[in-house]
């Protein structure tokens, strides 16, 4: 009777863990979409690339930094286009084709590097500033007051 | 067997190996690829298995795998294209050394990056060591290479290491400074120079930086997914203070 006990037990322990494992899988594959949107890097009706991007916050301000090869340093426009959002727009050396970065089923030209990007915190959009340096981009944005920790 | 390594023609015992797997910067893989182009070597072998993603690589309309093994004159070079997913990293580590040890490989050299936040304000990326074996650690002294007296190491070559260091193969890591989430050549060419010494090459990577801002370009959407796998491999970590020195 208590082998039978100690079996059941340990099967709905084993069940449990399961459900755990699959709902950890679920939660997975879940932020794994919200990361991975599905849509390319490049946009030719757009005729943009999009950069990679970083963002960190630290007690006194969000600091956003982008990867920017192949741009015009003195192209680079950062503003802000909504509540908390800024757009990133810089013109490439040159236009490219996506065939010359291997893509050679679509054509089009890319001509700018583009990108929007939501900021975690509140911030002082006014007091935005920014530096290029080494092709990496440098936004500087303080936090609001009340929104510090 | 999770992962294999299948030899397309039979690769010569006691190879020097060279490996170069998506991590910080995409070091390892901006060098190796750079490598292999540089000193012609052609496939000799590929890794194969289900837990890589179910991708083809095209080369000249042909399928490849996307880890593949190049070589030649006793020179062997493994070479990622795509990110390697987290689950991956450990038995594709394990097979990769447990190749290089029916290989009787002569040394195992995993390049790679060390990320650090102030890397804009560095000209020249400083490159550091790691080793599997008192003796082999010994080897990048004797190369003026500094050893990573301590901190962590997250990711497959850290397990590449540690795997060697178990079955006591002679194995190092070059890590050179580089960003964190974006592709690196300038740190690429820094491990390529300490490698170069190491091996009696004459490499030119001046190429490699010229080029930096193309292969910046094509190298952003393998840099964003190998971005999300080393989050979930905990990556960050590697900025941790030591608890012991």
């Amino acid at each position: 009777m208590a082998e039978a006990a100690r079996r059941r037990r340990r099967s709905l322990m084993e069940m449990l863990w399961e459900y755990a494992e699959e709902v950890e899988r679920a939660a997975e594959e879940f932020f794994e979409s919200l990361l991975a949107p599905g849509r390319p890097s490049w946009d030719v009706r757009n005729r943009c690339l999009e950069p990679l991007t970083h963002i960190s916050v630290a007690p006194d301000e969000v600091v956003i930094t982008m990867d920017l090869p192949f741009v015009k340093p003195e192209t680079i426009r950062v503003r802000p286009v909504e509540e908390g959002i800024i757009e990133v727009v810089a013109e490439m050396k040159k236009a490219l084709r996506p065939r010359d970065l291997g893509v050679v089923h679509v054509e089009g030209e890319l001509r700018e590097m583009r990108c929007r990007t939501r900021l975690p915190v509140p911030v002082e959009m006014k007091a935005m500033r920014f530096v290029f340096r080494k092709g990496i981009l440098e936004v500087r944005l303080p936090r609001k007051r009340q929104a510090r920790a | 067997m999770q992962v294999s390594v299948v030899e397309k023609e039979a690769v010569p015992e006691e190879p020097i190996v060279v490996v170069g797997l998506p991590d910080v910067g995409l070091v390892g893989v901006i060098a190796t690829h750079y490598l292999i182009q540089k000193l012609g070597l052609r496939e000799v072998a590929y890794v194969r298995s289900d837990l890589l993603p179910p991708i083809a690589v095209l080369h000249g309309g042909l399928p490849h795998s996307p880890v593949r093994v190049f070589g030649d004159k006793g020179l062997v070079v493994i070479l990622s294209e795509t990110a390697v997913p987290a689950d991956a990293v450990a038995p594709l580590s394990r097979a990769i050394v447990d190749w290089c040890r029916a290989k009787r490989a002569k040394l195992i050299i995993s390049l790679s990056g060390i990320p650090v936040p102030n890397r804009q304000d560095i000209d020249h990326p400083g490159v550091f060591g790691a080793a599997s074996l008192p003796e082999t650690l010994e080897f990048l002294k004797q190369h003026d290479v500094k050893v990573l007296e301590s901190g962590i190491m997250v990711g497959p070559y850290a397990l590449i290491l540690r795997y060697c260091a178990e079955q006591g193969l002679p194995a190092l890591v070059l890590s050179a400074q580089c960003f964190f989430a974006y592709p690196d050549p300038e740190a690429a060419a820094a491990v390529l120079s300490v490698l170069a010494g190491f091996l009696g090459l004459e490499l030119d990577v001046e190429e490699l930086i010229q080029k930096g801002e193309e292969i910046r370009l094509r190298a952003r959407d393998i840099m964003r997914r190998t971005q999300r796998e080393l989050a979930r491999m905990r990556k960050t970590q590697e900025y941790d203070i030591p608890l012991y020195v």
